[in-house]
């Protein structure tokens, strides 16, 4: 009995063993797959042996590479690399090389399945959400997340460092750093902000800072009086009361008395001063002015120019006056004014005499607290930001100063910078049997807000958290924020990143072959394609017709330079475009333009495009000493780039990688480097003709679309389900996300494949909605290889 | 009538600080602090007439046309290549070296990404982690080690500068994250230290903004009320790092590093150096020479006031498609740098490489014009300019193109055009610069030894 048993198991085994192993679903293999060890014997070494080890083993190891001297059969971290190396190269057919023996595709599917399966134990069983680091606000988040607790704008653009990016966006948590650089303009950037946010009533606003450029009654050099003359500057003030004048002079030294200068206001001369300092070190004169609200102007006038043509030394001929800066700080307060008197925004409730200052201070706090944390604060938190701000009040700051300080405070803290589980943070760790720990609903608020917004939560999207809802009405939260103003963020960022037409400004073509270029027209055409896929959050569209759309956006500039109606106005409008002329994303001249050279187009880099950023499949980076491009066909004539490219691939090194790229990128040939609709290269007729390694012949940007969307539609559905999981979670994709893509692209089918159903998808996810409960590392994975090479 | 003169703009900024840079350092400028700090640092009695070693490093992306760049001739006999003819008149201050490299700049198993390996390792030594994004890692780089050595006491530790194009979206080298191609320092492994590319914001940095505003009693109670806000900031930060796990901590750990570094300075924030009485420069200037040459300038001034002792400037990042208009060159920079030996692209690049050179020889010109001690700020310093690919169509990282200047004090010869016999690590000559600013340390990076300077 036992006998036959065990004989039928081993039938079993040797069924699965055999031909059809390699389908096996992925469930299976974290069940009882049998020892690697066996398979490998069987069934993998031969492999290696007929089809690698004649270049790679460790006598010949071509390219540094001998696959022998991986540790086999189950790879550890060190090999780890090389055997994803193997893996992209085998399964993409660029190994074997092309004029070596190809192994059947049925051995090579065989070979790819088990490598994957080994490298990447995959267990649906136990889902895996990854983990995301904590993860600080960009640039842009900064300045958006601003913009919607406070309503100012704040520009971080010229004083915080550029963010690092990594995976394609600028929102990866583990490459955003932060430098005292960083930290330095945080702490200055709170302090404006706050400044903004409670205006203190004491000291007095700048008014006006810089040197004279628009001050009336110059000729031409407001700095630079080089004769009798009175500068004009027109103030409008916000109140009557005393103003500090604060002026830096200079002067060439010449004749016998130094340059001489009133100030006036109004016609009417207040003082005369010497300007006793030089153009190296110019003087500082300050001055106490009593000015009316409304309009004034103040003259600063040149009193004694001295010119002697006969002097010999230079510098003793000429004697000139400098205003080099004005700064106007004002109105100061009168002396009876009442010094408690405090000015603060409304938003502030008045004390109430029952309570202390710091009660006070806590209560106008933590609804700022709430908000700029994106969660309740905690009482302690609240006591020590309080006792911070009468710290400063007891100092002998003012209210609104001692609570700009908390403001700053609030701004600068890690609580602010950082996108983290705020929950999570006092848990201890899980136990193994719970991998998984879901998000609170504060930090899934955030997270979803900065999908959608690039900006903080809301205060109804706070309020759901905070009465355990948020998960419940997620559909119906994720449509309200999609159908906000906001919505447009994600799109500028995300298509903007994805697409590569946040470039287009960046970008300088030569100007002696595209004169027509501008910035304007850049910005056009970033536009247009961020208009066109905009339009895909309402049209019900599936993604794929971000390929084939036979529509697009176009403005009076755009219009002309597609030759096609321009709108009646400014804006921008929809229109179709050309049948058979362009078609979709591939057709627009931005995403033409920023996959060109300067000068040139790039089959190559187009062929790219295409791969990489909308099949996900990019082809590997050329090697270094690549063989030069000959300049003329062999008759002698100078050639197409296409001859010059195809002259190239006739090298079997080459074509490798080339027979899969260029032919993507001939199609598009028929657009110039800044996607200008041409039929002429070097005076010769441009050839879009080509074959893709799938087969489908294609001769333009309409056709290649189409094969896209028809042939290569799941690449592009899985791409896109990828790369919107990676800039929502901020995180770079691994093999335990492959279910959660899977899942997502298999979701927005039931749902037509449109945008929205993407990003439902996404939020659904367990990715999305959860994280790895312990610290990332490697063990869980180590664990489970262990578990199936136990015999 | 008088000659017009033109307005107040960034050139005369420039003039303002070629007057305050030819002036002698007075002890005025020099904040007391970094003073001490310097005496210190070389263990010698504090005195002003005992400058301090000032290093920096200049970073050129995408290799070199070699054939036109390299000196012919050996040891003081030597004729610099047609690249450098714009260092001919500090040829004497020069040191150029031959048989410097970088292996961990070599794939080593990690396929292509040259470029990013090549500015990665240029100050570390070390190989970058292959990774898109996460766990970036290479290795501390050699001015951060400098920095930690002898930066304290001084305004800025270090001082990280770029004339970089702003950065473009989208992938970088061939699977490797964008923070290797942008970034030359690293204050550790895994914290690459971004560079300032606006040279307003840097002279604010030494200067303070310069506003009216800005009295000793309105500093007096920013630092009090900066103080609060950062022991606030801190102990938010602790108590975070108390229950979060091992990456975030990592974070944490930055940001806390960042608050005491700001927290010094809040400390002693009269160590501003005395203001140049000069317009503050605007913000970044459109002309690419302009802008080099204003961060050139700024650098100066940094090492002049001793503000830092150590600065970096990247004058673009590795694999930059610069193009350069003014020289009638429309093609991108590293798509030139492919020249597949093509004359006429090799001569686009050999006159690329002249144009970088020009601004290193001004750069030099500057400090050779600030007199300090019995010679020049230049003889006090320790200048490194290189690129960490030595022709792009190789992406080989051997024999680098390596410049010196300056005679660091007088324990550098220079003159001289040294030809090392078996190739060494680029970071031997990081070893021996460590040597010079007494700071001991037995290795940086995959240092095997030491460089002789002297």
């Amino acid at each position: 009995m036992r006998i036959f048993a065990a004989a039928l198991l081993l039938a079993f085994l040797a069924i699965l063993a055999g031909a059809c192993w390699q389908t096996w679903p992925d469930w299976w293999w974290g069940l009882r797959a049998p020892s690697p060890e066996i398979v490998f014997e069987r069934r993998i070494n031969p492999f290696l042996e007929r089809t690698c080890y004649d270049c790679h083993d460790q006598t010949a190891h071509k390219g540094g590479f001998a696959i022998d001297l991986l540790d086999l059969p189950v790879p550890d971290n060190s090999s780890r690399e090389s055997w994803e190396r193997v893996l992209t190269h085998v399964s993409a057919n660029l190994m074997p090389p092309p004029d070596e023996p190809q192994p059947t595709a049925a051995d090579r599917a065989q070979f790819v399945s088990w490598l994957d399966h080994t490298l990447h134990p995959i267990d649906p069983r136990y889902p895996d959400p990854g983990r995301v680091v904590i993860r600080r606000l960009n640039r842009q988040s900064y300045q958006n997340t601003i913009h919607d607790l406070f309503g100012i704008d704040f520009d971080p653009t010229d004083t915080f460092p550029e963010d690092d990016t990594g995976y394609g966006f600028d929102n990866i948590a583990s490459v955003l750093s932060v430098s005292p650089l960083l930290l330095e303009r945080y702490l200055a950037a709170a302090e404006q902000i706050a400044a903004a946010v409670i205006p203190d009533p004491s000291p007095p606003p700048l008014i006006y800072s810089g040197a004279p450029e628009n001050w009336t009654g110059g000729d031409g050099d407001a700095a630079l009086y080089s004769t009798n003359r009175t500068l004009t500057w027109t103030l409008d003030l916000p109140a009557t009361g005393k103003y500090r004048l604060h002026l830096l002079v200079a002067q060439d030294q010449a004749g016998n008395e130094p340059a001489r200068f009133s100030v006036g206001v109004d016609g009417r001369i207040i003082t005369k001063l010497a300007a006793d300092g030089s153009r190296r070190r110019p003087r500082a004169h300050d001055l106490e002015l009593d000015l009316p609200a409304g309009t004034s102007h103040l003259q600063v006038a040149f009193l004694n120019d001295y010119y002697a043509e006969a002097t010999a030394e230079a510098k003793a001929r000429d004697r000139n006056f400098y205003l080099q800066n004005a700064e106007l700080t004002g109105p100061y307060s009168q002396p009876d004014a009442d010094p408690t008197r405090i000015v603060l925004p409304d938003w502030v409730p008045a004390p109430k005499s029952s309570e202390t200052r710091t009660a006070w201070y806590g209560r106008v706090l933590s609804p700022i607290m709430r908000r700029a944390w994106r969660r309740p604060p905690r009482n302690d938190e609240i006591t020590r930001l309080a006792a911070l701000a009468e710290s400063c009040e007891s100092a002998g700051d003012s209210t609104a100063a001692a609570l700009q300080v908390a403001l700053q405070a609030i701004l600068t803290s890690p609580n602010f910078i950082f996108l983290f589980d705020a929950d999570a943070v006092a848990e201890t760790p899980p136990a193994k049997s719970q991998p998984i720990s879901p998000l609170s609903d504060f930090a899934l608020a955030a997270r979803l807000s900065y999908f959608l917004w690039d900006g903080p939560p809301d205060d109804r999207l706070l309020d759901l958290a905070d009465e355990g809802k948020l998960r419940e009405q997620l559909p119906t939260v994720t449509a309200r924020l999609l159908a906000d103003p906001r919505a447009r963020r994600f799109v500028n960022s995300f298509a903007g990143q994805w697409l590569e037409v946040r470039n287009l400004p960046l970008r300088t073509p030569d100007s002696k072959l595209f004169p027509e270029w501008s910035p304007e027209l850049a910005a056009s055409m970033q536009e247009e394609t961020l208009l066109f896929f905009d339009d895909f959050l309402t049209n019900r569209q599936p993604i794929e017709r971000l390929l084939t759309g036979d529509f697009t956006f176009v403005d009076n500039r755009l219009a002309q330079f597609y030759g096609l109606p321009g709108p009646p106005d400014d804006g921008f409008e929809r229109r179709p475009v050309p049948p058979n002329r362009r078609a979709g994303l591939l057709g627009q001249a931005g995403v033409l333009a920023v996959t060109s050279y300067p000068n040139r187009t790039s089959p190559v880099l187009r062929g790219k495009f295409v791969l990489g950023k909308l099949l996900g499949t990019p082809p590997p980076p050329p090697p270094p000493n690549i063989p030069s491009l000959a300049e003329h066909g062999a008759d002698g004539q100078p050639a197409t780039l296409r001859q010059r490219l195809e002259l190239h691939r006739a090298n079997p090194a080459c074509a490798t990688c080339h027979s899969l790229i260029d032919p993507l990128g001939f199609a598009l040939e028929n657009y110039d480097a800044m996607g200008r609709r041409r039929e002429l290269e070097n005076g010769n007729p441009i050839d879009s003709r080509g074959r893709l390694v799938t087969g489908e012949t294609v001769d333009s940007a309409v056709s290649l679309s189409a094969a896209l969307a028809n042939g290569h539609r799941d690449k592009f559905h899985r791409n896109f389900a990828s790369t919107l999981l990676t800039y929502a979670l901020g995180r770079g994709l691994d093999y335990y996300d492959r279910p959660t893509v899977d899942k997502i692209v298999s979701t927005a089918a039931l749902h037509g494949h449109t945008l929205p159903a993407y990003i439902d998808a996404v939020v659904a996810s367990i990715a999305f909605q959860n994280q790895r409960a312990e610290p990332a590392n490697a063990s869980t994975d180590k664990d489970r290889i262990a578990l199936n090479s136990t015999p | 009538m008088p000659p017009a003169v033109s307005k107040l703009n960034r050139r005369q900024f420039l003039t303002g600080l070629g007057a305050l840079v030819a002036l002698p350092v007075f002890d005025s400028l020099i904040p007391t602090s970094s003073l001490r700090a310097a005496g210190l640092s070389t263990g010698a009695i504090p005195s002003p007439l005992t400058p301090p070693l000032r290093t920096a490093f200049v970073y050129v992306p995408n290799g070199v046309n070699n054939a036109h760049w390299w000196p012919t001739g050996a040891g003081a006999d030597f004729r610099l290549g047609s690249s450098l003819a714009a260092l001919e008149q500090h040829k004497a201050e020069l040191q150029i070296i031959a048989g410097l490299g970088h292996t961990k700049a070599n794939g080593n198993g990690d396929g292509p990404g040259d470029h990013a390996r090549a500015s990665a390792t240029f100050l570390t030594g070390a190989q970058a982690l292959k990774t898109s994004g996460s766990e970036i890692r290479v290795g501390r780089s050699i001015d951060q080690m400098i920095a930690a050595g002898v930066g304290a006491g001084h305004r800025l530790p270090s001082l990280e500068l770029s004339c970089d194009a702003p950065r473009l979206s989208g992938h970088c080298d061939s699977g490797y994250s964008c923070a290797y191609q942008h970034n030359l320092s690293w204050r550790s492994e895994s914290q690459p230290l971004p560079a300032e590319r606006n040279p307003r914001l840097v002279f604010e940095r030494m200067f303070g903004g310069g506003s009216r505003r800005d009295t000793n009693e309105s500093r007096t109670v920013r630092a009090r009320q900066n103080r609060s806000i950062l022991d606030f900031v801190t102990d938010d930060t602790r108590r975070l790092q108390r229950d979060l796990g091992q990456d975030d901590n990592q974070k944490l750990d930055q940001y806390l590093t960042a608050l005491r570094e700001i927290e010094r300075r809040v400390e002693s924030f009269e160590s501003f150096a005395a203001r140049p009485d000069a317009p503050l420069p605007v913000g970044i200037p459109s002309d690419y020479q302009e802008h080099m040459r204003l961060m050139c300038d700024l650098m100066v001034l940094s090492f002049q006031t001793r503000s830092t002792p150590v600065a970096t400037l990247m004058l673009a990042s590795e694999a930059s498609g610069h193009t350069f208009p003014t020289l009638g060159i429309t093609e991108g920079h590293h798509s030139l740098s492919h020249h597949q030996r093509r004359a006429e692209k090799l001569e686009q690049i050999r006159r690329i490489d002249e144009f970088y050179i020009s601004q290193f020889a001004y750069l030099i010109e500057r400090m050779k014009a600030v007199p300090e001690g019995e010679g020049s700020l230049l003889d006090n310093s320790l200048l490194v300019y290189g690129s960490g690919i030595r022709d792009g169509d190789r992406h080989d990282h051997t024999n680098l193109p390596v410049i010196l200047a300056g005679r660091a004090g007088g324990a550098v010869k220079t003159g001289r055009f040294m030809e090392l016999g078996p190739e060494q690590p680029m970071t031997n000559l990081y070893l021996s610069m460590l040597d010079l600013h007494g700071i001991k340390a037995d290795r940086v990076g995959d240092s095997t030894g030491r460089l002789r300077l002297g």
